[in-house]
């Protein structure tokens, strides 16, 4: 290449503007690029002879739009009437390539452009691109009225809005490390826009410009872009992490800013989709009956009459949960656009609560909907604490997405966690029994963000505020004040202090307050993780926290049992039994509810009746008649009397579930036992003895501790049929009520703890000979 | 030069961390792994139900220095990262052939 290289002057600009930005970065910077390389196209064109027949140097593609970035592909094509044109291209394309310019090349006559328009999406956005560099102006007009036939048959706008939702479904929330590109409202979103237009300027129907926030959003884009092009020195379009920095500086800006600046502008990306082609919000796409709708919707917006879907609620909340329902997506027409506008978002209703409530559940499409009212004003005048999260980046670095995604991810998470690939958190769901609170505390976990300071702490006050105004109940608003105040005490604890330290354990404990609240901050530990990002919830992580969890519990309930003396119950523990045995059955009323198991085959059974000595003896003795396995246990006793014994079971001959016909049986025999029908020791060692003997090597290990407050029975042995039996009959032989127990079955071994109510007349002695010589009997 | 391997309790990181700064060590990486020794993995129960951790959590610690400062590291991870408890973990020293700072092509100690 010499100096008198027309390429010299673009090649020249280009290195400028690598090593100092030239005009904002954005548009600007591209339309400088665009303006020199023209030129310099112009001037290799004007070397071209031509002997009859006429051509013309077009840019398509993204140089045609005049958007070309730092190191973006220069596409040309040389369009002809079909003269001979090896020598053109060669005269044309070379000094290109001599460049060492990345270029998309192609030759081709109007009828040729117009057959492959027809068969490929992307020949045909690019070429809807096009623009006259140099050459013959007629090819260019001849180009325009065979694509105008050719967009005549081919349903563009459907493509469009399709290759939308692919992008959506890659991105389902805007994410932080965007492609500038081709991710969800980049480049291609605004590129796609600019080709709806050009259909409709080629088809004579009249379309809508280019409106001043769509420019400022694609012009952010691409000075996003070309700051990636200019760091990488490449065509990369990733707003990558360890870019931000020198995208930020090359920009002149902070990187917080610069962040924001894109994450913005992709919002606005989104938005203006969803606008365009509402249906992309709908669960599934019917696109003509969604067109035809669209086009009908349009039309009354336009006119301002009322729609003829079902009567809207009049609320805004309400309204947009309305339109989630609707289909071919989520949207409001002109009068209701009105309406939500106009509304002074007073005081809010319980019918408000409630919209407010389905939002959260419904996931993504909650956010659209919520992006409804945050356009139309209503948002900042009900709920300005929410607005500083909206597109706001994150400060660390492993956070892959703005804090309001965050938020409607963390909200996803929690919702999934009761069906997830955790079961232990099943559980923790099921016990804790309130979605919505958790749903809440997930939506304003992160709502202190952005404002300096501890956003837990920042944050405490501004849910209390929002949900205090919005009139939810004052224990939701306690609930979720807790959580976030104190989201990050899990995490933090469990991997940075010794979980091993029982003064860890103790200072979670007095943190937290309750078992309740544990559970409450488990949970959104786990959601929270999970939201930021791919590999922030690891089996590592889990690990800690579920130990964390289990040891925190665990002390609740020694508590517990402190707390109630002996009398072996808690609030807790009360909350956790079956709904449909609050009324005390009479004595002789027995009765076993069974439910399904964390796994196929295990069955969790709540033994209910009126307690009395003897009752969990009987319990475990038929049991063993009728070969269920005891896996685990959870035995409580109601201040009223009412035992409340769930057991987690399974066959103990094969691995099953036991039949429902089973029960009926275990039912039948349970209360004979009670009643001194059946002699349930007699029936156990007749039963164990046809059964194989205990694995050897297992040795058997009492204690008993027995103070003022509670006899403790720590048991240690080989499993073998009636085992539990015979533990619980010798504790009841002695006297002993066992009203809380930790049933332990790891393989061939027992490990049972029982406590009792506190019987001065046990001796200790005695009762642990007692239950050796039946053990090892 | 030496890569001392050190695999510690998890909480332990920033005190471990703090103390390798102030012995004059510029940099580490670090990386979750679980694992278990003599302690053979634990085993927690709670309401009965037994919840085996077959791989504690560990955190691993890759730290390279120069010959004079290994002793001093080696000082650091142990004091720091011991509890007393089984499971404070191992620390292990392996000979660097070569060192290279892919940035500026620096080699052997001036890549540290």
């Amino acid at each position: 290449m010499t100096m008198a290289d027309p390429l010299e002057a673009y090649l020249v600009t280009r290195q400028a503007i690598v090593a100092e930005r030239i005009g904002d970065g954005g548009l600007a910077t591209c339309e400088r690029l665009t303006s020199v390389l023209d030129a310099a196209v112009a001037a290799i064109a004007d070397r071209v002879v031509v002997n009859g027949g006429s051509f013309a140097v077009v840019a398509v593609g993204g140089y045609g739009r005049g958007e070309i970035c730092v190191h973006s592909d220069v596409d040309l094509m040389l369009l002809h009437d079909g003269i001979e044109v090896d020598q053109v291209a060669n005269t044309v394309f070379y000094p290109l390539w001599d460049a060492n310019l990345r270029v998309g090349h192609s030759v081709r006559t109007p009828q040729e452009c117009a057959s492959l328009a027809r068969d490929n999406f992307e020949t045909l956005t690019s070429l809807l691109s096009a623009r006259l560099v140099a050459g013959d102006p007629k090819l260019l007009a001849m180009l325009d009225r065979v694509l105008a036939d050719v967009m005549r048959g081919k349903p563009l706008t459907h493509r469009l809005a399709e290759a939308e939702r692919e992008r959506r479904s890659l991105d389902p929330y805007p994410v932080l490390a965007a492609d500038t590109k081709s991710g969800r409202g980049g480049l291609r979103t605004f590129q796609s826009f600019g080709w709806e237009r050009r259909r409709a300027e080629l088809l004579g129907l009249e379309t809508d410009p280019e409106s001043e926030e769509e420019r400022d959003a694609r012009s952010a884009l691409l000075a996003i872009r070309n700051g990636l092009h200019a760091i990488s020195g490449r065509c990369f379009d990733e707003y990558a992490i360890d870019m931000r920095a020198p995208v930020a500086r090359w920009l002149g800006m902070e990187p917080a800013a610069a962040t924001r600046m894109l994450c913005a502008a992709l919002r606005t990306g989104d938005r203006l989709a969803a606008a365009r082609w509402p249906d992309l919000t709908a669960p599934s796409s019917d696109v003509k009956g969604s067109r035809a709708k669209r086009a009908l919707r349009s039309l009354r917006s336009k006119l301002g009459r009322e729609t003829n879907h079902r009567p809207a609620a009049q609320r805004p909340l309400p309204l947009v949960v309305d339109a989630i329902t609707r289909p071919g997506g989520v949207w409001l027409d002109g009068v209701e656009r009105r309406r939500v506008s106009a509304d002074p978002a007073t005081e809010w209703t319980s019918e408000d609560r409630t919209a407010f409530l389905q939002l959260l559940a419904a996931g993504h499409l909650g956010r659209v909907a919520l992006g409804l009212l945050e356009e139309l004003g209503w948002l900042e005048r009900a709920f300005p604490e929410w607005l500083p999260l909206v597109a706001a980046p994150q400060a660390d670095p492993f956070h892959e997405h703005p804090v309001d995604s965050h938020s409607w991810r963390t909200v996803d998470e929690i919702t999934g966690l009761g069906t997830g690939d955790e079961p232990w958190l099943h559980e923790l769901v099921a016990e804790f029994a309130a979605p919505d609170t958790l749903r809440l505390a997930a939506f304003l976990h992160d709502i202190g963000k952005g404002r300096g300071g501890d956003h837990c702490e920042e944050g405490t006050p501004l849910a209390t505020a929002f949900l205090t105004r919005a009139g939810f109940p004052a224990e939701v608003i306690t609930d979720v004040a807790t959580a976030v105040r104190y989201h990050l005490l899990i995490p933090q604890v469990a991997s940075r202090e010794d979980i091993g330290d029982p003064a860890v354990i103790t200072k979670v404990k007095e943190i937290v307050g309750s078992r309740r609240t544990l559970i409450m901050l488990t949970l959104l530990t786990v959601a929270d993780s999970r939201a930021t990002g791919a590999g922030m919830w690891t089996k590592w992580k889990s690990t800690l926290v579920r130990t964390l969890y289990m040891r925190t519990a665990d002390a609740f309930e020694a508590d517990a049992f402190d707390t109630a003396g002996g009398a072996g119950v808690t609030e807790a523990s009360i909350g956790q039994a079956p709904l449909d045995v609050a009324a005390p059955p009479a004595t002789g009323d027995e009765r076993i509810v069974v439910h399904e198991g964390p796994d196929a085959t295990t069955s969790r059974v709540v033994v209910t009746g009126q307690d009395r000595l003897g009752f969990l003896a009987a319990v475990a003795g038929t049991f063993a008649l009728h070969n269920v396995s005891v896996l685990d246990a959870r035995l409580v006793t109601r201040p009223d009397g009412v035992v409340m014994d769930t057991f987690h079971v399974t066959d103990s001959l094969e691995e099953a579930e036991i039949p429902a016909d089973r029960w009926k049986l275990v039912e039948a025999d349970l209360s004979a036992a009670l009643r001194g029908e059946l002699d349930l020791r007699e029936a156990v060692r007749r039963k164990a003895k046809s059964y194989r003997s205990p694995q050897p090597g297992i040795a058997t290990d009492v204690t008993v501790r027995s103070d003022a407050d509670r006899t403790t029975v720590t048991v240690s042995c080989s499993d073998r049929v009636g085992r539990l039996f015979d533990i619980v009959d010798v504790l009841a032989e002695h006297g002993l009520d066992v009203n809380l127990a930790k049933i332990d079955t790891r393989g061939p071994e027992v490990h049972d703890v029982f406590h009792a109510a506190p019987n001065e007349d046990v001796a200790v002695d005695e009762l642990t000979a007692a239950l050796r010589r039946r053990l090892d009997g | 030069m030496k890569l001392i391997i050190a695999f510690i309790k998890p909480f332990k990181l920033d005190d471990v961390k703090e103390a390798l700064k102030a012995a004059g060590v510029t940099g580490m990486t670090t990386s979750d792994v679980g694992g278990f020794g003599r302690q053979s993995g634990q085993v927690e129960v709670y309401r009965g139900a037994e919840y085996e951790i077959d791989f504690v959590p560990k955190t691993r610690l890759d730290v390279i220095v120069d010959d004079d400062l290994v002793d001093a590291a080696i000082s650091a991870i142990e004091t720091a990262g011991r509890t007393g408890e089984i499971g404070d973990g191992k620390i292990a020293v392996v000979a660097l052939e070569q060192l290279v700072r892919i940035r500026t092509g620096e080699r052997g100690a001036d890549a540290i």
